[in-house]
């Protein structure tokens, strides 16, 4: 059965150009690889899932894309333009915004909310007009109006995090790229901002590329690489990388707790993947 | 609980080839069901030899105690307070951990889940009420406390510019192992944690997974009775957490060492033998992972997945249906609902108009993540409504 699309086309339309087209990626740090011949494609209006551990090559794929970061090998299209040097990247980056890694990395911790989202309105030469509808509308959205001069410094964790979200949003790109976004967020947070993500995509059709550390996220994203060491070890939507593994999940309580390492240290050498 | 994942098989042979395996073990129960991301990446990376398959060490234990039938109590809070001016950050907060049980402390950044670790830790005074750790009472013996309590946090307080082995000699003196003593505890150090290897490489340089063992080992330089973790996998990868948690059991299985743990991570909160969730400074559910299961399951219905052909216009329909909590996960519709047959003609309902079809709508088991959202939004509205 064929999955249904996130937002039903309109009759008759082509199938949109992908957002991002990635093709035999490489980047080295001196003799360390971090991204070794890797392909990616994200779809317009879709949220797209990197899933791997640290030191993965996520962060490395991300600021690559986003226009921050040198490479050495392969190709790289942002919304059908190559981006092979400097002035290429600087074409697509006023459609484009990068949340880094780090809650309230990219933030002035002594600013208030309130400072921290004008100038980054300042910086994308956001007409001032614009800018106080657009502040309220994404101010609502993520219930942030209540502190708008508290210093972002003294916000809580999931706080600091839909400020970043606000401040990438604000000269309204097209395709955000945010890096580990809910790590070391709570899950009523997570849950929140996974729910602002869906509404910004069904109102404005904005693409997303998340990273994430939480496999449990990994059914949050239409499609997702699963990365390690530099490549992707399997990509396509949730379920399609589910079904690659067929198996069975034995959970299991034992009448001696005390029994529970010697029990695991039998399973683990029956079962290499226990 | 113990888990583990049977690839290639289908439920009923996988528990039976389970049970067979554990012959000599007597089991309470047993169940089945879909494996999760995190099996299916781990055994993908398996398949591509990329997994390095280390084995966890199995260590005779040090301790020669014979097991008590009933355990001691390693944690006692006794309604714990404590005021900052006029904020109560924690409000009557009681629990008990015995010796040998991982105990999960959950809830949402600032609910008072931190200043419950430093009242315990010895670090701050509580403003009322009662606690013992390690059989010391809090308010007199804070020194002997700290004497049978580790403490790791997610910043792993690890002097960078020492190797592995500097740094655990080093936590030796700070916590007065005898010195006829260190060399073994630092061996027994190196063996449980994974160290073997990487003695002379220094701490910076270590990638995260092997970072955080090693404060890991650190904190369990001096034998502690009680073990106290704070967000102690934050940014670590699943197979470096699975790993981490192997010792974890270890320690608690063998050791009978009391684990006290703050996590975000759901999937960890189910390795938890018993979980206390906080909002605002008050304990609101303190059961095991199975039992707070079945009591969202009690309170707010099953949990309810569905699939439509518009999923996004769906998810709008759906909420205004009366469904508020309803979540978008990939394609697919989460929410919970008392009355299943109820519900999905509401739901058809409500989506026809739209012309939305309805692909398909099936209960699925709810994970930890659901019951936590729901209590604490629970208590949220409870707050608003006040």
């Amino acid at each position: 059965m064929g999955q249904p699309p996130l937002v039903s086309a309109g009759s008759g339309s082509a199938p949109a150009e992908p957002v991002v087209r990635v093709q035999g990626l490489t980047k080295c740090y001196r003799k360390q690889v971090a991204v070794d011949g890797l392909d990616l494609v994200v779809g317009a209006g879709e949220i797209y899932g990197l899933i791997g551990p640290d030191g993965a090559g996520k962060s490395s794929l991300m600021k690559i894309i986003a226009g921050v970061l040198t490479y050495d090998g392969g190709t790289v299209e942002v919304f059908g333009q190559n981006i092979s040097s400097e002035a290429a990247a600087e074409r697509v980056k006023g459609r484009m915004g990068f949340m880094p890694q780090g809650l309230g990395q990219n933030l002035y911790g002594e600013l208030s909310v309130e400072e921290n989202i004008d100038f980054f309105a300042q910086l994308r030469e956001v007409p001032a007009d614009t800018l106080v509808e657009r502040k309220q509308k994404l101010l609502a959205m993520t219930r942030l109006d209540k502190f708008l001069h508290r210093p972002m410094k003294l916000l809580s964790g999931g706080m600091k995090q839909k400020l970043g979200l606000v401040c990438t949003l604000i000269h309204q790109p097209k395709l955000i790229i945010l890096d580990e976004p809910t790590t070391g967020v709570d899950p009523v947070s997570r849950r929140d901002f996974w729910s602002i993500l869906t509404a910004l995509l069904r109102e404005q059709n904005i693409s997303a590329l998340v990273s994430t550390a939480y496999m449990d996220e990994a059914s949050r994203f239409q499609q997702l690489s699963l990365m390690y060491e530099g490549q992707v070890i399997a990509a396509g939507r949730p379920e399609q990388i589910n079904a690659k593994v067929t198996g069975t999940l034995v959970e299991l309580v034992l009448a001696m707790q005390t029994m529970q390492t010697e029990a695991l240290q039998q399973l683990k050498s029956a079962f290499s993947t226990g | 609980m113990l888990r583990v994942f049977v690839e290639g098989q289908r439920e009923t042979p996988a528990i039976s080839q389970v049970k067979s395996l554990l012959s000599d073990f007597v089991i309470d129960d047993i169940r089945a069901s879909q494996p999760e991301m995190e099996d299916v990446f781990i055994a993908l990376l398996s398949r591509a030899n990329l997994a390095g398959h280390e084995r966890v060490e199995m260590i005779k234990s040090d301790r020669h105690t014979g097991l008590a039938s009933s355990p001691a109590l390693a944690i006692e809070a006794d309604k714990i307070c404590r005021d900052f001016g006029q904020f109560r950050a924690v409000d009557q907060v009681s629990f008990q951990v015995k010796q040998g049980e991982i105990f999960g402390l959950l809830g949402a950044n600032g609910a008072g889940k931190s200043t419950v670790f430093k009242i315990l830790t010895g670090i701050m005074p509580p403003t009322g009420g009662e606690g013992k750790v390690a059989g010391q009472d809090m308010r007199s013996a804070s020194r002997a406390i700290k004497e049978r309590i580790g403490y790791m946090s997610q910043a792993f307080s690890l002097y960078q510019d020492l190797t592995v082995l500097e740094n655990i000699r080093l936590y030796g003196r700070i916590y007065a192992v005898p010195r006829r003593q260190l060399k073994q505890r630092i061996d027994w150090v190196i063996a449980t944690a994974g160290l073997r290897g990487a003695e002379g490489r220094l701490a910076g340089a270590l990638p995260m997974g092997i970072r955080q063992r090693l404060a890991l080992g650190c904190a369990l330089v001096h034998q502690p009775q009680v073990l106290f973790l704070d967000e102690p996998t934050s940014g670590v990868d699943p197979v470096g957490r699975r790993r981490f948690w192997d010792i974890l059991i270890q320690m608690a299985r063998v050791e009978q060492v009391a684990i006290l743990v703050t996590t975000h991570y759901m999937s960890e909160a189910e390795h938890c033998d018993h979980l206390a969730l906080m909002y605002a400074g008050r304990i609101i559910a303190d059961a095991t992972p199975a039992q707070m299961k079945h009591a969202l399951q009690q309170a707010a219905g099953e949990l309810l997945e569905v699939a439509t052909d518009q999923p996004l216009q769906a998810l709008k329909v759906i909420e205004q249906a009366g469904f508020e909590e309803a979540a978008l996960f990939g394609t697919r519709i989460h929410l919970l609902a008392k009355e299943p047959q109820q519900a999905r003609e509401q739901i058809e309902n409500a989506l026809a108009p739209h012309g939305i079809s309805l692909l398909s709508l099936s209960p699925r088991p709810p994970r930890l993540e659901d019951v936590f959202v729901y209590r604490i939004l629970e208590q949220e509205k409870e707050a608003r409504s006040q």
